[in-house]
């Protein structure tokens, strides 16, 4: 209902923005328009998923009201953030992961494909490579005792 | 020919790998002792493992309703055999098997006590595959020990040198009274125990009887798990397996549980004072049934008596 409330509204004002956008002379496909859609998405998403995680609509007001009175990132600093479920060797393991993601991503992008590196290379390798991917997995996964499934972040999706 | 072959060799090479590095990985993520500070999970149910081999004459096994209705060294103290209770929250028949299937390595039960109310908690297909994998595979289910790895965990073998020292009995002294009006109902209802739950009934009766130890099905008195139709349903998984099935729950006037005082979360559970007249019923019919032994006086048997007094000194 969020996102439809959100689009739809963005569908109504749309040829005023446009109108708007043609009289002050802005051009819309310039990077600092662009920027500002940018960041005016991450808000909407951010808010949304904070809407969505609440218990309820009051909860979720509250929840917004104690943002914009009490903003700092003091559990950043004080060791807080530490004590909401993943401690600082989790922190360092989602980072390496998603800096890998990101390496492999960049290489795929501007240099080769790894799978394509990957279908070059002969079986032993494939292998090898394979099963040290899954043994990662295995040992640094996010699963088995003590660990509750986040629920999903858009109702049932 | 040659493709078929090579496909084949590739394969193979395949799960030899995964294979030997599952094995490897297990090896060096097992807990070096069966401790909370080492790792292990579910340290009081697992406390078995720290007992002295073929020591324990009967196996409890289930969930919350067996950790805080039956007192091992109340049992010892009034009939002289030996017990533990491997039991954790919200188990799971799988999860019971695993504890049944490490307590058959060491010890020799002559009686195993499976509580009913984890027949009829559900689980799914993969549940049960996931707990037999972490079963092989030890790594899978102490992978998050690699933070705390250490030189030692790579040439080290596991052993296992502490053990509950209530012996798996979780006491609580609250009180929160329970609504009984609806308790014990007649009804001729039958409440199916899911067939995923059977197989693995099944299994771990099967391996009770390859170790020479006699299942026993029992109901914990709880007027929030039991009905008549859960009885019902026992009952008739209990025949068809040929194992004996005590239902606690109709043993009321024998028991006499006062359910103003003797739970702490209004019926769900018993409290200590509900568990000292459970275990003394159950500690004098298991004696009786299956003629245990009175090892009070046995000197290879002293720690028990050792516990039992830090057990009373602690006022239980």
């Amino acid at each position: 209902m969020y996102y439809f409330v959100i689009i739809s509204l963005g569908n109504l004002v749309e040829l005023l923005a446009q109108e708007l956008a043609s009289r002050l002379r802005v051009n819309r496909d310039a990077f600092p328009y662009q920027a500002l859609r940018i960041v005016r998405t991450l808000v909407i998403v951010c808010v949304g998923e904070l809407v969505f995680r609440a218990k309820g609509f009051d909860v979720a007001v509250e929840m917004l009201r104690r943002m914009a009175e009490q903003p700092g990132v003091s559990s950043l600093v004080d060791g807080t953030v530490l004590s909401l479920g993943l401690d600082a060797q989790d922190i360092w393991a989602v980072g390496v992961g998603t800096a890998c993601v990101l390496l492999l991503d960049a290489i795929g992008e501007r240099l080769e494909s790894p799978w394509d590196v990957m279908a070059s290379k002969g079986p032993i390798v494939r292998c090898v490579v394979l099963v040290f991917a899954l043994a990662v997995v295995a040992v640094f996964g996010a699963y088995g005792y003590g660990y509750v499934a986040v629920d999903p972040m858009y109702a049932s999706f | 020919m040659m493709r078929r072959i090579r496909c084949l060799g590739v394969v193979l090479l395949l799960m030899g790998l995964l294979l030997a590095s599952a094995a490897g990985l297990s090896v060096v993520f097992m807990p070096k002792d069966n401790r909370a500070e080492c790792g292990m999970v579910e340290p009081v149910a697992n406390g078995f493992l720290g007992e002295r081999e073929h020591s324990i004459d009967v196996l409890f096994v289930g969930d919350s309703e067996v950790y805080r209705a039956y007192s091992p060294l109340q049992m010892w103290h009034e009939q002289g055999f030996t017990s533990y209770v491997a039991a954790t929250a919200g188990q799971i028949l799988p999860y019971g098997n695993t504890l049944l299937s490490r307590a058959l390595e060491n010890q020799s039960p002559q009686v195993v006590v499976i509580e009913t109310d984890f027949l009829y908690r559900e689980f799914s297909l993969g549940d049960g595959v996931f707990r037999f994998a972490q079963d092989v595979f030890p790594v899978l289910e102490y992978h998050n020990r690699w933070k705390a790895l250490t030189v030692a965990d790579f040439h080290t073998r596991p052993r296992a040198t502490w053990t509950d020292d209530y012996k798996g009995y979780q006491p609580i002294k609250d009180v929160k009274a329970a609504d009984v009006s609806d308790y014990g109902a007649a009804s001729d209802e039958v409440a199916r125990v899911p067939r995923n739950n059977q197989l693995w009934l099944r299994l771990m009766v099967r391996s009770c009887r390859a170790h020479g130890a006699t299942p026993v099905l029992m109901s914990t008195p709880s007027p929030v798990n039991w009905n008549m139709a859960k009885h019902n349903g026992t009952q008739l998984v209990a025949d068809e397996l040929g194992v004996t099935f005590v239902d606690l729950n109709l043993a009321r006037e024998e028991i006499a549980i006062d359910w103003s005082n003797e739970t702490y979360d209004a019926g769900d559970h018993l409290n200590h004072a509900g568990a000292v007249k459970v275990s003394r019923y159950v500690g004098q019919l298991l004696s009786r049934e299956y003629c245990l032994v009175d090892r009070r006086s046995d000197p290879a048997y002293a720690l028990w008596n050792a516990s039992y007094e830090r057990y009373r000194e602690a006022g239980l």
